[in-house]
């Protein structure tokens, strides 16, 4: 089975699950975020997501998160990628939390520089860096406190250790990571 | 005053890492490959020396973050990571690469050049399998005249250009070290020194693709590539700037290490074709050979057989043995070489 088909079937059953269980349990909030992201650490990008709660209570939060990144390696390569993940996030009483996500979906990525090639009459000529579409898949292990529970405002910090997979790169897979930090903000939700 | 964060300390770290400023770096792309060019040194020269990187799988623009500081002083040195190799990117097939792909690929590269800078002079120095890329493009099939009217010299280093020869100036040497290997304790245990042992005796000539992935491994547990002499430009000590502020991708360059030789079809190709063998009379360029005395991998004799075949008038070809060093540099041989091809260029170019 494709990986990104796996990864689908496996997020609609997980869905399913939730929605069945979600009259039982209070309303989940939901939360947006942005963070820096850096890939391996020092390329410098720019993170956003929607955080959708699926699953709250007093200590484990589930929550359907599409996230848009973007990163520049410089003279190496720029990318954009958009994945949708499933998070899962424990949290202690006092608001610390360790946290993980899977997520699978799209990254366009482009070589930083000007490009050339042979042209129709056998000489040169400057063409676009236009980008590379590839399948990404993307784990994240994380640690974090949540404010809500240390002094009552709706505010997350997140530190995540990244890990992506993209492929097809000269036919293979290939595997970089990542360090994530940013603030998310909740609103809505039951009082924790 | 504030105190610097790590984030700040980070940002300045790679704001201010020349190795994303310094020399021109651009892309040539030919048949899915994205393949980066680093120019540094001195364009104005007019002289750009080309580096073809060995493996296949190598990095040329990996080496350059160090590079051949010297000759940057005074002609213009063209680090060029070939297809699915170092920091190439794209989605080119190792299954769809032949010998051929790469003199496609450098003839775009040197056209590249021509269109960007005022070029007066091309040299070619071919590393280890980069001489093979040499010879190929110098050399062989059609066209070779023409390619070989656009370039004035040629630098030949640790160089190879038929994997059979290779393997039959490496085999003797290989056995006998299995043969004494075999008898001692080491690290591989005495099984895979036996197994060594029945594969050279039983393969006078390489006949199948992975003969030459079995020499090799034979060979290099042998320390038929390591210098006998302390190097004394060791690579170990990469300062963290290379790993976290320079153009350089380690997991790109990991994924590429050897692509084409996972290829059955290329590697059939590179280890038992011989015809660069017969096509290398055809060079009659400048020539400097520079070969390890202690090299297994690729013998000093298959350089020698080369200067001695080439067409190049005597006086404009010249040969220096390495003799601190095998298929890895050792000793002071590094500036000597560098050394050497300086004065070859003023040769050359005079």
């Amino acid at each position: 089975m494709r990986p990104a088909a796996l990864f689908f079937m496996t997020t609609a059953l997980l869905l399913q699950a939730v929605d069945a269980r979600a009259g039982s349990q209070p309303t989940p909030s939901a939360a947006v975020s942005v963070s820096y992201f850096g890939e391996a650490l020092t390329h410098p990008g720019v993170a956003a997501s929607f955080d959708l709660g699926l699953l709250e209570t007093s200590a484990l939060r589930l929550s359907f998160s599409p996230e848009v990144v973007g990163y520049v390696h410089p003279r190496n390569h720029g990318a954009l990628l958009v994945t949708p993940r499933l998070g899962a996030r424990l949290t202690s009483p006092e608001g610390f939390f360790g946290e993980l996500l899977l997520g699978a979906g799209w990254m366009e990525d482009w070589v930083d520089g000007v490009v050339y090639e042979r042209g129709d009459d056998g000489g040169v000529e400057q063409v676009a860096a236009t980008g590379r579409a590839r399948f990404v898949l993307r784990g994240s292990v994380g640690l974090g406190a949540d404010f809500r529970r240390i002094d009552g405002k709706p505010v997350a910090w997140f530190l995540r250790l990244v890990v992506l997979g993209e492929t097809p790169v000269n036919t293979h897979w290939l595997a970089h990571v990542a360090v994530q930090s940013g603030i998310q903000f909740h609103f809505g939700g039951a009082e924790r | 005053m504030r105190r610097l964060t790590p984030i700040t300390l980070l940002l300045a770290l790679v704001a201010g890492c020349s190795l994303y400023t310094e020399g021109d770096w651009f892309y040539v792309r030919s048949h899915g490959a994205d393949m980066p060019v680093w120019v540094q040194g001195d364009p104005d020269s007019g002289v750009f020396v080309v580096s073809l990187h060995g493996g296949p799988g190598g990095s040329a623009t990996a080496f350059g973050l160090l590079g051949w500081q010297e000759l940057e002083s005074s002609y213009a040195v063209v680090y060029w990571d070939q297809r699915h190799a170092g920091n190439s990117q794209g989605d080119a097939d190792p299954d769809a690469t032949s010998v051929a792909s790469y003199t496609e690929d450098l003839a775009l590269v040197l056209d590249v050049l021509r269109e960007r800078y005022d070029v007066q002079q091309i040299v070619l120095w071919g590393t280890s399998w980069g001489g093979t890329v040499g010879v190929h493009y110098l050399a062989a099939g059609e066209g070779a005249t023409a390619r070989r009217a656009g370039v004035d010299g040629f630098v030949f280093e640790h160089g190879n250009y038929s994997a059979p020869r290779a393997y039959a100036y490496s085999r003797p040497w290989s056995l006998e070290q299995s043969l004494a290997n075999a008898e001692v304790e080491s690290e591989q245990g005495p099984a895979f020194w036996l197994d060594c042992v029945d594969f050279y005796e039983r393969t006078p000539q390489m006949t199948e693709a992975g003969d030459w992935s079995t020499h090799y491994a034979c060979m290099s547990a042998a320390g038929g590539a390591e210098a006998p002499v302390e190097n004394d430009h060791a690579l170990g000590a990469v300062p963290a700037e290379f790993v976290f502020a320079s153009p350089a991708s380690a997991p790109l360059m990991a994924l590429n290490q050897g692509a084409s030789q996972r290829s059955e079809s290329f590697l059939e190709e590179f280890a038992l074709d011989d015809q660069l063998s017969q096509d290398m009379a055809a060079i009659d360029i400048p020539t400097l050979v520079m070969q390890g005395r202690f090299d297994r991998v690729a013998p000093w004799e298959v350089g020698r057989d080369l200067i001695e075949a080439i067409a190049t008038p005597d006086e404009q070809k010249r040969e220096l043995i390495l003799e601190d060093s095998a298929h890895q540099w050792g000793g002071d041989d590094f500036a000597i070489a560098e050394r050497a091809v300086g004065e070859f260029l003023e040769g050359v170019l005079r």
